[in-house]
């Protein structure tokens, strides 16, 4: 297991890509937590508290899903269309890994990536809670902890997901254009096009993949939602995945990128 | 003599071409085994199977007498068409992570390096390499970890007269060494000079296999002539060891005969008869022109 990841950190280290994305993910939490402090929502739904104990972790989280969604998907996605266009993947095996190693390897690093991403979360949340909590009380700083494993596995969900993608068509250009397309066109035909006429109603539209995802961590806690949206009129607005199904779902989808990646890399030529 | 590679009934279909056509091949340690066909003869695809990069569609392969798949491959250096290395990565950075896939703990990377003449620009990007130098530094990566065999797939291709040279005198000192090598090639002139044994593939079908020097030895071509031409040509006609017999223009004919006999059995013979050889040539045949007949005549010949 170690050989493996050892492996991809060897391929990583000198690869300057690599850098950029991680400092952008980082610099990124931060203005997006500006803008959306700045933002003109109502006051009943009680934003001033965003980097306070316990809203931080939601907030916080909500500004990394989008980062996290771009930078390291990108990341996900050139780390392994690059084996393809360098023909490195070939050569690889060629030296002597199999094909599953060769997949465990990046998964590992994916991984990897991930906990340093949440790692990068926690510490921002606790340097941005301590800093605006006038009063800090150790339960209050717990009370949403949960968002962090969440906020983990949403970081691998948006990275498996881009690495099945780059697995299946190997070309980074294409690779990037159908993960942009996929969520924001696709899935969204999916949801709001497709479901509605077959079942009837936007009943359950929230359990399509990447929107599972990105529920781990979303946009609005639930009570605050619920006045945010009456104030806006948007009743769609409310549906977000309750936690244990985001996690569920998530988990179960996750599980089919990376069998697929294996599925496909084991039965096609390099 | 131990086996190195064993093929038996390899195949390999690309829709309804089929690229590699139940090929059979053995080649033996210490071998330097040419396996010399046209473009798109199905070479690099033989090769891709026997390394596990493509899928066969039928056949099987063994390495070293049949161990592990994987674990052969740690023993073989490979570079397959083009030398596949991080191009953001310099000579010593690409050769740590082929030392690393093949856990080789304590790798020769400068001797590796100063054995393919690429020790002084070890630090820069292989992006910045010439071709040639992209190919030396795929050679280096193929030695790491001293393997008991090599494949080198068109090692030449592509590099001008002075890389070629480079390259064939680099593969010629490894062969040296002993090391079983493997090269595809389609240029015949390579295989001559570099190879011991040598398989003859068209349309991945095999044509011929054997020897180098058996390949061109067989079938000598031997020019002759006499005062009394016709006559001459009576006394061949009635031998059993002389094959075609043809005319060249007026006054000399050319004749093949089995490799065993050669222009001494021709002289005394002609001698017997009273015959006075006026002209008497060997021509021995290239690999060349036996290579331009084979691949003609689609029938499995061995040597
Ligand atoms: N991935 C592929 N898809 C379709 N045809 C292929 C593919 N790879 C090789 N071929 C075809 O298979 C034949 C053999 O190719 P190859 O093994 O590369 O020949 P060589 O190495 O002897 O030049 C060629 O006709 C080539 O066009
Ligand atoms: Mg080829």
């Amino acid at each position: 297991m170690l050989h493996l990841l050892q492996l991809e950190w060897l391929k990583m280290r000198h690869y300057r890509p690599f850098k950029v994305l991680i400092i952008l993910y980082i610099v990124s939490l931060l203005p997006l937590l500006m803008i959306i402090s700045t933002m003109d929502l109502p006051e009943e739904a009680g934003l001033d508290s965003i980097f306070m104990f316990p809203d931080i972790w939601l907030w916080l989280g909500y500004a990394g899903n989008w980062s996290t969604f771009f930078f390291l998907g990108f990341l996900a996605i050139l780390m392994t269309t690059n084996e393809f266009s360098y023909r490195t993947a070939r050569q690889n095996i060629m030296c002597g890994i199999t094909r599953t190693e060769w997949l465990t390897s990046k998964l590992l690093f994916i991984l990897s990536v991930s906990i340093f991403a949440t790692l990068v979360y926690v510490i921002l949340g606790f340097l941005f809670g301590f800093i605006n909590t006038d009063y800090v009380v150790t339960q209050r700083i717990t009370e949403q902890m949960y968002y962090i494993p969440r906020y983990c596995l949403m970081c691998f969900g948006y990275m498996s997901f881009a690495f099945m993608l780059s697995i299946w068509i190997r070309r980074s250009g294409l690779a990037i254009l159908a993960y942009l397309t996929y969520i924001f066109v696709i899935e969204m035909i999916l949801r709001y096009g497709l479901h509605p006429r077959l079942f009837g109603s936007r009943d359950g539209n929230r359990y399509y993949p990447l929107n599972a995802i990105e529920d781990l961590v979303h946009f609005f806690d639930y009570k605050r939602l619920q006045l945010a949206a009456d104030s806006v009129q948007s009743k769609d607005f409310v549906k977000v995945l309750s936690g244990w199904e985001a996690v569920l779902f998530s988990s179960v989808y996750i599980g089919i990128f990376i069998f697929v990646s294996f599925w496909l890399m084991k039965r096609r030529d390099l | 003599m131990s086996t190195v590679l064993n093929i038996q009934n390899l195949t390999k279909r690309y829709g309804s071409l089929t690229a590699v056509d139940s090929l059979d091949l053995d080649i033996e340690r210490g071998q330097v085994y040419g396996i010399l066909g046209p473009n798109g003869s199905g070479k690099t695809t033989t090769l891709g199977m026997v390394m596990d990069i493509i899928k066969p569609d039928a056949g099987d392969y063994n390495w070293f007498g049949g161990i592990a798949v994987k674990d052969a491959r740690k023993r073989i250096g490979t570079l397959l068409e083009t030398p596949n290395l991080y191009p953001y990565m310099n000579a010593v950075q690409n050769l740590k992570v082929i030392a690393h896939i093949k856990k080789v703990s304590d790798p020769d990377i400068d001797g590796l390096l100063k054995m393919v003449n690429l020790h002084q620009r070890r630090t820069a990007p292989f992006r910045a390499y010439s071709l040639g130098m992209r190919q030396r530094l795929a050679i280096a990566g193929a030695m790491i970890g001293d393997p008991d065999a090599l494949i080198f797939d068109e090692p030449t291709n592509g590099l001008d007269p002075e890389g070629i040279a480079e390259v064939r005198d680099l593969i010629g000192r490894i062969a040296d060494q002993g090391k079983t090598i493997i090269m595809a090639s389609h240029i015949l002139d390579e295989v001559e000079k570099i190879c011991s044994h040598v398989a003859i593939i068209k349309n991945g079908q095999l044509l011929a296999t054997g020897s180098v020097g058996a390949i061109m030895d067989s079938d000598i071509t031997i020019e002759i002539s006499a005062e009394d031409i016709n006559a001459l040509k009576y006394i061949l006609e009635q031998d059993e060891h002389i094959g075609n017999i043809s005319n060249i223009g007026q006054e000399k004919l050319s004749i093949s005969l089995d490799n065993d006999y050669g222009t001494a059995y021709v002289n005394a013979l002609a001698f017997r008869h009273n015959i006075t050889l006026t002209h008497l040539v060997l021509k021995q045949k290239s690999l060349e022109t036996e290579f331009l007949e084979i691949t003609r005549n689609p029938q499995t010949k061995t040597y």
